[in-house]
């Protein structure tokens, strides 16, 4: 850890002269490449507003852990995280109503039901951190969370690439070729899942979406092919998160949003580009 | 067509006649069951108590849940509405904590709403080191509104609550006033603690809840940075930054925070600065228990004396 916190003493840029800053800096490397991998397919899935969803049910995993009595609620968010995405994709495959309703229909009640609990147990104004994220007070064991659960998804990502990439092309395509289509799906939702609720503490339920869907939406943009695309999006989310985070200090603002908005810039610098390529 | 005629009369009048029949109730336990006194939150509450304490005829409520802490951004949920329509006296801290307060006016245009910050010695509100100085010059007006952390004030405030309540209900007058002057006579060792303490002359610390700038005053300690994230005014990066920059050039050794928002930020910059977190009690939230109020002022000043010693 010294070593990097060194390396980053020696840049010229004197927000590095604080810990949390580099805290909050290797938060951003961490959470934009895993955001990245899980965001192209998500935006190639057509899962923008599934994504969505599960960071609003962030709210109902923060009042189980209140009412279990954990002193930090990751685990009881995970658990209802990685729950409500298989619940989604189970009655999503059921096709009984459009995948948008019943994502709405599950989003929607999430929130109710952790508003609900949370208020129960005496108001969430305490819980609001959670809705705009904090990444200046990330701490070194939030970050060894974070490189883990990054380094376990690039490692399933590796091992069942094809597979995903045939099942985000077509569903009865993948099932013919032999892949294992539910268990594929089940692996991706409970991927994002866990990033998702990993990260909602720094960046907050109300901004993680656009940090997975914007940098791969901007890359979808303006790339051809599928390699192109990951590596383009990884980018993305780099730039974004870092020059976000950088504007954030000298500018004063906001963190989280900042990074957001710097990656809606780069999809309004490429979407133009894209249509004129075609 | 019949059935539904005869169906809505009957509705009609089951309703209209539960409605005759709470009324009457209300009534009647006003007067058979004496004073129904209701407090916005928990120190009010605290305060009250000490007044009514062993007076019979008196039901004391807390509106809010005791674990709310202040009440910020504070939604009223049925519950509250539920125990307001059955109140006589409504306490209130005042100075702007009870933001929701316009809404309860509207519906319950008789209810006795008691201001109890009447005469309380108040600070300024969230001017102390903030990064927004010279920003925004108009919220120089606000004022503090944590004024029970000063227990001159919390004597001020029962003072109120006494004579609010002695006017509502003359019978038991003596009983409040007695009750009100043991408690001032209580809290008069902790005034005296808070004395000896004094720190010494030019002593800044770190505070992170916006109540404190009170317990701080009261030892003669400055508040060289605020930062109040229980306001929901969650520091940027170049507040944090500016934040770490004085506490290291000023010499700040305490941050001094409260278990809620705060807390992550004080953590944060004591791991920047190597200054210590001196965890203290707001007294916004906790069992409902009139002694809590005592307790709570004498243990936060001690835990402040030990850890200016």
């Amino acid at each position: 850890m010294s070593v990097i916190y060194g390396f980053l003493e020696s840049l010229p840029l004197s927000m590095f002269q604080y810990d949390f800053m580099k805290n909050a800096f290797l938060a951003a490397v961490l959470i934009a490449p895993l955001f990245a991998l899980l965001g192209t397919m998500a935006v190639n899935n057509k899962m923008a507003f599934f994504s969505d969803a599960l960071g609003h049910s962030a709210f109902t995993g923060i009042g189980l852990g209140v009412l279990l009595g954990l002193d930090n609620p990751i685990l009881a968010m995970l658990a209802f995280g990685i729950f409500l995405s298989l619940v989604i994709t189970k009655v999503k495959a059921a096709n009984m109503a459009s995948s948008d309703t019943i994502i709405s229909v599950f989003s929607s009640s999430a929130m109710a039901l952790g508003i609900v609990i949370l208020s129960g147990s005496g108001g969430f104004s305490k819980y609001s951190s959670y809705l705009i994220g904090d990444i200046l007070t990330v701490s070194q064991t939030d970050l060894l969370v974070l490189l883990l659960v990054l380094i376990g998804v690039y490692v399933l990502w590796a091992v069942f690439y094809n597979q995903l990439l045939l099942l985000s092309i077509n569903r009865s395509l993948a099932a013919s070729r032999g892949v294992r289509v539910v268990l594929m799906e089940n692996i991706f939702v409970i991927m994002v899942a866990v990033a998702v609720m990993v990260s909602i503490r720094a960046i907050g339920i109300l901004m993680i979406n656009s940090l997975l869907i914007l940098p791969a939406a901007a890359a979808r943009n303006v790339t051809r092919s599928a390699r192109g695309y990951h590596w383009l999006t990884t980018v993305f989310g780099l730039v974004s998160a870092l020059a976000g985070l950088t504007i954030s200090y000298y500018g004063d603002t906001s963190a989280g949003a900042t990074m957001v908005l710097t990656a809606a810039v780069l999809f309004l610098i490429t979407y133009p580009i894209g249509k004129y390529r075609k | 067509m019949k059935k539904i005629l005869a169906f809505c009369l009957a509705a009609a009048m089951v309703l209209g006649g539960c409605g005759n029949g709470s009324e009457n109730t209300t009534e009647e336990t006003a007067q058979a069951d004496g004073l129904t006194v209701v407090t916005s939150f928990y120190p009010v509450y605290l305060l009250a108590a000490n007044v009514t304490d062993g007076v019979e005829g008196v039901t004391l409520k807390n509106m809010t849940q005791p674990q709310t802490g202040c009440l910020h951004d504070y939604e009223l949920t049925t519950e509250d509405m539920k125990t307001l329509e059955g109140a006589d006296v409504l306490l209130i801290n005042g100075l702007g904590m009870e933001s929701f307060l316009d809404k309860v006016m509207g519906q319950y245009p008789d209810l006795f709403i008691v201001d109890t910050s009447t005469g309380s010695v108040t600070l300024a509100g969230d001017d102390h080191g903030h990064a927004h100085e010279g920003e925004e010059e108009t919220d120089e007006e606000e004022v503090n509104a944590h004024i029970w952390l000063n227990p001159s004030n919390g004597v001020k405030q029962a003072e109120v609550i006494c004579d609010a309540l002695s006017q509502a209900d003359p019978t038991n007058a003596d009983k409040y006033a007695a009750n009100t002057a043991t408690f001032a006579e209580s809290v008069e060792s902790v005034i005296a603690q808070a004395e000896a303490i004094q720190a010494a002359p030019g002593t800044e610390v770190a505070v992170f809840h916006e109540g404190f700038p009170y317990l701080t005053e009261l030892c003669g300690l400055e508040v060289g940075v605020g930062i109040y994230a229980d306001e929901n005014e969650e520091p940027s990066a170049k507040e944090m930054a500016e934040a770490a920059e004085e506490i290291k050039e000023d010499g700040i050794k305490l941050l001094l925070a409260a278990d809620d928002a705060g807390m992550k930020y004080a953590e944060t910059l004591a791991a920047e600065t190597g200054a210590t977190v001196v965890e203290l009690n707001p007294i916004t939230s906790g069992e409902l228990n009139k002694d809590v109020y005592r307790l709570g002022m004498e243990r936060n000043l001690q835990i402040l004396a030990d850890a200016l010693s």
